[in-house]
């Protein structure tokens, strides 16, 4: 029975993604640090799922040590057809500003440890010469900004690496896709108040849906791409004064 | 020691009963939101409080099965509607959702517990309906009902005033699990209380149809109010220009087959609908008033709306059956629930004077849609409070769980 593995799958998204891939027909591998949180959400999708079993596997991403062998111990237990990565953190640059590990804290979850862990799967994935690869960046990471310059940065640095994996395999049968949500109602947004705010479910279908059509890169909402595209053309000296 | 708080569902209360007492914090469930397990021979399904009404649809319908009671709205959490104790179109049939909750979890100042009828049976009938004054609900175990499918075989029938209406209750919500009427309260004399009866049953699959269509559980488009409206939408002659229309162009005697989003949740179509009453706002106000007087206070109150000019867009009548917690609502008889736009501090006087008619006939307010209630008309309304309070002190001694609501009404007041 081949699986499709969400990593971060407490996160808002991933479990609106999680849902999405039950409701048609997949089977899952719950990734996450919580034992608790990990069963509470097993639990939830057993139920949605109509009972059959969800099973969840504990991996923390800033572990680096233990990532070759919690791959190892994953892949020697489950079948995996592919991965979603939902793993991912969002700090207020304030408190990066006052505390470095902070900013060390936001690339190592965002970029450095999801990197690892989807290097190794793409490998695997290479060798089969089938599977996919479904990574959580942001919209956020098309333009270096000033409100949120750890983040921002972090996942400018996180599609990089997608596009980088995606010219060295896409030719062995193996999607990587790099997701560019806008807002989501999530933890994340809490309280955040925008007219272009979206919900989980709506993404998660979007998202579903492109690994479907095995499209590698995908604003969601779809609006996204034309907004980035012109806050991509704004020149630097105009950008600045925008306060973004 | 904890801080202070109220827990909170979606926020949905028309009134104060879902705000924080002053220097208590709302206990957000929305992150409490997951299903626990589901038994599809039985229908019971267990849940955490803060999953949404809307989310169970669009779990159970596919499988089934309906919930047993529903509020107006889908928009509310499982916790929420049962501190509120919810009732709905077929409550004439089966009363309120406490009826139907096997079992529930509730974290007191006092410690956790499991409750149900059999087991720590005082907890249960103080929180059910306790508006999250003797803590916070964490899970629930309800029974749902079996359907063939998601829709509802509706219909329409107009009444000329209000002894036609109660004439049309009593011959028709014997065969309909589902009514409700809608009245025009700013008709006057003759016309009093004239009205459309919504009366509905859960559609049988005819043959050769599928039982339950995927499609059922829409995410179709829906409209929503930008902005507050302006004021003259809710001048006084636009809305009996309304409501006449509304009267006028509905059929008589109409049978139809609806969807259930559009019978049971006609308003979680139009996004921010409040908006519609502007920006000073409305009052929702609904009372029950109890056989054998019903009627009579019914009357009484609709002449009260008609001579002061107090009613809008919504008016709703219906019949209630019984209920068992100890701080109920729904009793015997009618209940009137009604949108009174807020058009200053005579709107408040007209709705005291209100609750004086009501109580003359012996009815009651009800809590979850109030804001305004007085603490000595709140005793007056509901004498066993006392009993409830008893039982909400034991579990919750030194209000670390309290609302606005309860400092308004004084129920932490010995007396």
């Amino acid at each position: 029975m081949e699986r499709i593995v969400i990593f971060g799958a407490t996160s808002g998204i991933a479990r609106a993604v999680a849902e999405e891939f039950l409701a048609q027909g997949d089977e899952l591998l719950l990734v996450g640090r919580s034992a608790d949180a990990l069963k509470i959400l097993a639990r939830d999708l057993e139920v949605l799922g109509g009972g059959k079993p969800v099973p969840w596997f504990i991996w923390d991403v800033l572990d680096f040590e233990g990532h070759a062998f919690r791959f190892r111990e994953l892949i020697s237990t489950h079948d995996v057809k592919g991965l979603f990565m939902a793993a991912g953190v969002l700090i207020p640059q304030k408190d990066c500003d006052a505390d470095p590990a902070k900013t060390t804290l936001t690339f190592n979850s965002n970029l450095t440890g999801p990197a690892a862990v989807m290097g190794l799967f793409a490998e695997y994935f290479k060798e089969k010469r089938s599977g996919f690869i479904s990574c959580l960046s942001s919209v956020a990471g098309d333009r270096g900004r000033g409100s949120i310059t750890a983040y921002a940065a972090s996942k400018a640095g996180l599609s990089a690496y997608l596009e980088g994996l995606a010219n060295r395999i896409q030719h062995d049968g193996v999607l990587i896709q790099t997701v560019k949500p806008g807002y989501v109602r999530t933890a994340m947004t809490e309280g955040l108040q925008s007219m272009l705010i979206a919900s989980p479910a709506k993404v998660a279908r979007d998202i579903v849906k492109a690994i479907r059509c095995r499209r590698e890169m995908i604003y969601t909402p779809f609006y996204w791409r034309y907004i980035m595209g012109v806050i991509r053309l704004i020149p630097e000296s105009i950008f600045r004064k925008l306060g973004l | 020691m904890r801080e202070p708080y109220l827990p909170r569902g979606q926020g949905r209360s028309y009134g104060d009963a879902g705000l924080p007492a002053l220097h208590h914090v709302a206990l957000n469930s929305s992150h409490l939101d997951h299903f626990i397990s589901f038994d599809s021979t039985t229908g019971i399904l267990e849940a955490e409080a803060g999953v949404t009404l809307e989310r169970i649809l669009n779990f159970c319908i596919p499988k089934g099965f309906f919930l047993p009671v529903t509020p107006g709205t889908k928009f509310v959490s499982l916790g929420g509607a049962l501190a509120s104790n919810v009732h709905g179109k077929n409550h004439h049939k089966t009363g309120s959702i406490e009826h139907f909750v096997i079992e529930m979890e509730v974290a007191t100042p006092a410690g956790t517990f499991v409750c149900s009828l059999d087991q720590n049976r005082e907890l249960f009938l103080s929180t059910m309906g306790g508006y999250g004054l003797t803590g916070a609900i964490t899970r629930a175990k309800l029974k749902l009902k079996p359907v063939q499918n998601a829709q509802v075989e509706c219909l329409r029938v107009k009444a000329a005033n209000i002894d036609d209406m109660f004439g049309l209750f009593a011959k028709h919500d014997p065969d309909y699990e589902y009514s409700v009427a809608w009245l025009d309260t700013l008709a006057k004399g003759r016309k009093l209380g004239r009205g459309i009866l919504m009366l509905g049953n859960h559609a049988q699959v005819n043959a050769g149809e599928r039982k339950i269509e995927a499609t059922e559980v829409s995410h179709k488009f829906s409209v929503s109010i930008p902005f507050a409206m302006p004021d003259f939408l809710l001048n006084e002659k636009f809305l009996t220009l309304f409501n006449r229309a509304f009267y006028l162009v509905s059929g008589n005697g109409k049978r139809t087959r609806e969807n259930f989003e559009s019978y049971f949740y006609p308003l979680d179509r139009i996004g921010n609908w409040n908006l519609l009453y502007g920006k000073s706002g409305f009052f929702q106000y609904q009372c029950v008033i109890p056989d054998p007087k019903s009627e009579e206070g019914i009357l009484a109150c609709l002449n009260f709306l008609s001579e002061n000019r107090l009613g809008a867009f919504l008016s709703v009548l219906k019949r209630c059956g019984d209920d068992e917690v100890l701080l109920l609502f729904c009793k015997k008889g009618y209940t009137l629930a009604l949108d009174i736009p807020f058009r200053g501090p005579e709107t408040l006087k007209s709705l005291d004077r209100l609750d004086e008619l009501v109580l003359k006939f012996g009815g009651r307010v009800y809590l979850t849609k109030d804001a305004r209630l007085k603490p000595d008309m709140f005793r007056a309304m509901y004498p066993e409070f006392k009993e409830w309070m008893e039982t909400v002190r034991r579990f919750n001694p030194n209000r670390l769980s309290s609302s606005r609501m309860a400092e308004r009404l004084e129920l932490w007041n010995e007396s």
